[in-house]
């Protein structure tokens, strides 16, 4: 139950979103990582890929040590200020991006020498460029969600759906570039291996975008307005 | 008939266990007390020690702990201050007594615990005084108003004299332990100059003996007043000889302190300083005890007159006029609970701090500002001094200046471990301060200790140049701001108190409730604006390079702290971007408050990277070169967010149209870019990570094009109508000050590229892509 008086009393305890922020914030910094080594794929420097992609799979590691520490101990002084449940269903969504974005860079791995065909150059990287906002999106979200568990105004109630609206919209786009690609890539003249590796290589692209989408919707049911007794 | 008086009779058990609660309530009120009272005056005596570290922190801990443990059982215990001091008790009866101690004890908490969170030390005993006279004045009023008296008659409740004899003894105090601090610390430094090793073999033992000799006579005349173990003649003896008592501990400590210097290595200048400690530490448990606990103790007091009387309720405590001894477990709990607040409170190192900050011999980041009085004071001393020193013949001058030469301290990593001045300042604070209490004490006259130490602290600090022409601003304005707080202590205190007394008195058990909540309420806020501030201090303490002395340590630290402004601007950049796209006003003008940090770091960044530039000693042209051009990106950086928080924050406060949806679709791509390329550069920085400076130049080059595609569709938005001058003028202020921050972050990463990757050849895992 949301009890607008106690937040008075919530400096007292520790904040679960302090992790959350942490591991958003990684994510964040592998996401730009991702885009750096995408662009190294595109430009055919294969030797800057690899050394982004083990910086990836470091970077996710660094993360799933946040999200393990999260899960495995609360500190005894943190308010837990929303179910449980909700809560690390939300940090599961929000750690499927990094899985996604690992994914891609080893499913990227076993055809990195097949190069990509110039007429789908400049989407390849809008789809990217399109996924990483989402990610962005991400730890201003956890932020903008931790101050609304310390006050409960409406205000800021709007900020975060705000944010929410804006994920979906960015996955929708994502959708959009992602549909266009493929459309772009089977008009090509291709191998069969070739256009299955890219296909797949798309859509696990537009997967990290879902997975944000979702982690905003874990947000908005956090953050909904549970009907009491007299309301 | 004798109903009635049942009636009373009950009605009056019940008040009493009313009281009774009261009583309790005052009891944990003290306990609260005595925590705050000792975060505050803890400064008094550790201030010295712990500046300039004579001993481990632990070790003056402990010899602190042991002098508060000797002053509380040499304290008598005589809580008179509470019981007559301040009121005429005769004229009052129990509740109303309570009323008034309730009042006291909560406005006592609450302005002390206020004093401790913005670290400024402050009188225990004025705060204690103007309570009281506030609270006795609001219930005196309320009983002449009731009793229909003229209000004239309120002297009749009121110890006037008592109230202005501490004003009095307040400015006296403060002007005369300045003075005396910066005169002896100047004919000390003379004596003995910066370089000191030499001249304390000479002289140690003479001033040894001179300090030992006043701090042994402070803890006599201190200790001896009150203690219980000597005659009353062997006191006034004490008294009465003084000069006989000092000069014959001169020549036993003078004896014993040179023959140390000449046959041992041992510092004479340790012994004093912790001597000091002690001996301060001493007079603070024995004297300032009664602020914390002679209130509730005189409650109780009054509670016992009351209930041997046959009209609890109405007995004019007349009796609390004798002379009354505290129990002495009481002390030593008191005590106990004041030596575990000294080791615990973090709220007493705020305090320190701030104190030690004013009277550092170093410069470095300045916790206060500049203000008018300040510049005015500063200026006409400049100006005094210059004039006077056209009297003085040259040769005395070229003498007085060579001795007075500063010598560079030994810098250490650590920056807890850097001294903030030198022992022998430290044994003139003690000395002076011992001195100038003593002597007061001697002649009667009321004064706090608090202020004279920090004046003499103030003192010293200003004769030993600490107050250069680059600090002096800053540390006259932090004075300022200390002394005009005692002021305000003295008016708080009697008008909270005087509220509170009115509060308790007139709507009684509704009334303590509140009052106690209200209390609780204030406290717990407190608590939390001193943990923001203790972080905002840790925030700014990290960009504090002036302990480092190691180029490699320098070099880390300058790309550690551009990595942190540089988020840190990349952060304020998202919000003041969405807060003007949601028109927030509230969230604009924290950022407008905000940006004065970022250019104070945007300063310190600056002054440290000359200092790291400094460590390379590149004595040419391009070392120069690129320093200004340092300069020049981080203030440009620094100059460019200010502006675009600021046109923002006044393009709303003057209530002019919010973007369109299609301008903030666009300043969302500039958002995304500039703060992607902030933050890449900050991760770069911090981590000193592989630089991908081409991955920074695309995203600054993409910048650029979405600035110029942007600029062309805002030309037809302007063209058509659709925007106004005042939201075309915020839209290309978005933009162009992104662009600029954008470029100057890249230049400043070149510049780091340039000016350490090749010079120190020893940073991992850095590429020049």
């Amino acid at each position: 139950m949301n009890i607008p008086f106690l937040s008075f009393f919530s400096f007292m305890k520790t904040s679960p979103f302090d992790g959350l922020l942490e591991h958003a914030e990684k994510v964040k910094e592998c996401a730009w990582v991702f885009q750096q080594a995408l662009e190294c794929y595109v430009s055919n420097n294969l030797t800057s890929f690899e050394e982004y992609r083990v910086e990836v799979s470091k970077l996710e590691s660094e993360a799933d040590a946040i999200k393990r520490r999260i899960r495995g101990h609360i500190p005894m002084g943190t308010k837990m200020i929303v179910p449980e449940f909700q809560f690390f269903m939300y940090l599961k969504e929000q750690d499927k991006i990094l899985d996604s974005v690992e994914t891609t860079l080893d499913w990227l791995s076993y055809r990195v020498e097949t190069k990509l065909p110039e007429e789908v150059k400049a989407d390849f990287l809008l789809l990217v460029d399109s996924v990483l906002e989402p990610i962005e999106q991400m730890s201003r979200l956890v932020k903008e969600a931790d101050k609304y568990f310390k006050n409960y105004s409406d205000k800021q109630r709007n900020i975060i759906k705000e944010i929410i609206r804006d994920l979906r919209q960015k996955e929708h786009e994502v959708d959009r570039v992602e549909y266009r690609l493929k459309n772009q890539y089977f008009a090509l003249e291709s191998t069969e291996n070739n256009t299955f590796h890219f296909v797949k290589l798309v859509e696990t692209i537009g997967s990290i975008a879902d997975h944000a989408e979702n982690a905003g919707d874990m947000m908005r049911s956090m953050i909904s307005r549970k009907k009491g007794f007299f309301f | 008939m004798i109903g009635k008086e049942i009636l009373k009779l009950n009605e009056d058990y019940f008040f009493m266990e009313m009281f009774m609660f009261a009583l309790v309530l005052l009891a944990c009120l003290a306990i609260f007390d005595l925590v705050v009272g000792v975060s505050n005056d803890a400064v008094n005596f550790l201030n010295s020690s712990i500046g300039s570290k004579a001993a481990p922190r632990n070790v003056i801990m402990i010899i602190a702990s042991l002098g508060m443990l000797a002053g509380v059982t040499f304290s008598s215990g005589m809580m008179e201050v509470a019981r007559k001091g301040i009121f005429h008790p005769e004229f009052f009866n129990m509740p109303e007594l309570i009323s008034i101690f309730l009042a006291v004890m909560l406005t006592d908490i609450i302005l002390l615990d206020t004093f401790n969170t913005f670290g400024f030390p402050t009188s225990t005993t004025v705060s204690i005084v103007f309570e009281l006279l506030g609270a006795a004045v609001a219930v005196s009023l309320i009983k002449i108003y009731m009793a229909g008296d003229l209000f004239i008659t309120l002297a009749k409740y009121i110890n006037t004299g008592k109230a202005l004899a501490i004003i009095t003894g307040i400015l006296l105090s403060v002007i005369v332990a300045f003075i005396a601090g910066a005169i002896v610390q100047f004919f000390a430094r003379l004596t003995f100059t910066f370089d000191y090793a030499k001249t304390l073999k000479k002289y140690g033992g003479i001033w040894g003996g001179f300090a030992f000799s006043v701090i042994t006579y402070f803890i006599l005349i201190k200790g001896a007043k009150g203690t219980s173990f000597l005659s009353k003649e062997a006191v006034l003896f004490i008294k009465d000889h003084a000069w006989l008592i000092l000069g014959g501990n001169f020549v036993v400590f003078g004896l014993l302190f040179q023959l140390l210097t000449v046959f041992t290595k041992i510092n004479v200048l340790k012994p004093i300083v912790l001597m000091g400690t002690f001996a301060l530490a001493m007079a603070f448990a024995a004297n300032d005890l009664v602020n914390f606990i002679g209130v509730p103790l005189a409650g109780l007091s009054a509670y016992n007159v009351a209930e041997l009387s046959s009209d609890p309720l109405n007995v004019l405590m007349g009796a609390l006029k004798g002379k009354s001894q505290a129990n002495t477990l009481l002390l030593l709990l008191a005590g106990t609970v004041m030596v575990i607040t000294l080791w615990f409170s973090k709220k007493s190192r705020s305090v320190s701090k701030t104190e030690l900050s004013l009277g550092r011999q170093d410069e470095g980041v300045e916790r206060f500002g500049a203000s008018t009085l300040s510049r005015i004071i500063v200026r006409m001393v400049h100006t005094q001094f210059v004039f006077i020193k056209k009297f003085i013949p040259a040769s005395i001058q070229r003498g007085i200046a060579n001795r007075l030469t500063i010598v560079n301290t030994k810098k250490t990593e650590d920056p807890e471990q850097q001294q903030s001045f030198d022992l022998l300042r430290a044994s003139v604070n003690l000395m002076v301060a011992s001195a100038v209490v003593s002597f007061a004490t001697s002649l009667k006259l009321p004064l706090s200790t608090t202020y004279v130490t920090f004046m003499v602290s103030m003192g010293t600090s200003l004769s030993d140049q600490a107050w250069g022409r680059e600090s002096a601003v800053y540390r006259v304005t932090g004075v300022l701001a200390v002394v005009g707080g005692w002021f305000v202590t003295a008016l708080a205190a009697f008008t909270a108190s005087m509220i509170f007394a009115s509060i308790i008195f007139y709507f009684e058990l509704p009334g303590i409730i509140f009052v106690v909540f209200f209390a609780a309420f204030l406290l717990f806020r407190s608590h939390h604006m001193h943990g923001k501030r203790q972080k905002a201090d840790k925030a700014l303490e990290a960009f504090n390079m002036t302990h480092i002395d190691d180029p490699e340590i320098a070099i880390k630290t300058s790309f550690e702290q551009t990595g942190y402004y540089l988020r840190e601007i990349s952060d304020t950049l998202e919000h003041c971007f969405e807060a003007t796209f949601l028109e927030d006003r509230s969230r604009l003008n924290n950022m407008r408050v905000e940006t004065n940090k970022i250019n104070k770091w945007s300063d310190i960044i600056t002054a440290n990277i000359f200092r790291t530039l400094n460590f390379l000693q590149k004595e040419d042209v391009v070392y120069t070169q690129t320093y200004l051009h340092t300069i020049r990106s981080l203030k440009d950086i620094s100059d460019s967010h200010r502006d675009l928080i600021l046109n923002a924050y006044n393009h709303f406060e003057n209530n002019h149209e919010g973007l369109t949806a299609k301008q903030i679709g666009e300043l969302r791509y500039i958002k995304t870019c500039i703060t992607r390329l902030l933050w890449n550069t900050s991760i770069m920085l911090l981590q000193r990570k592989r630089v991908d400076f081409d991955y920074i130049a695309r995203q600054s080059l993409k910048l650029v094009k979405l600035v110029d595609d942007f600029d062309k569709t805002q030309i037809k938005r302007i063209q058509n109508g659709e925007s106004g001058t005042r939201l075309s003028i915020l839209f290309y202020g978005f933009m162009d000050n992104s662009v600029k921050i954008s470029e100057q972050t890249h230049n400043l990463l070149d510049i780091f590229r340039n000016s350490f990757i090749k010079n120190g050849g020893h940073i991992k895992g850095t590429s020049n892509n």
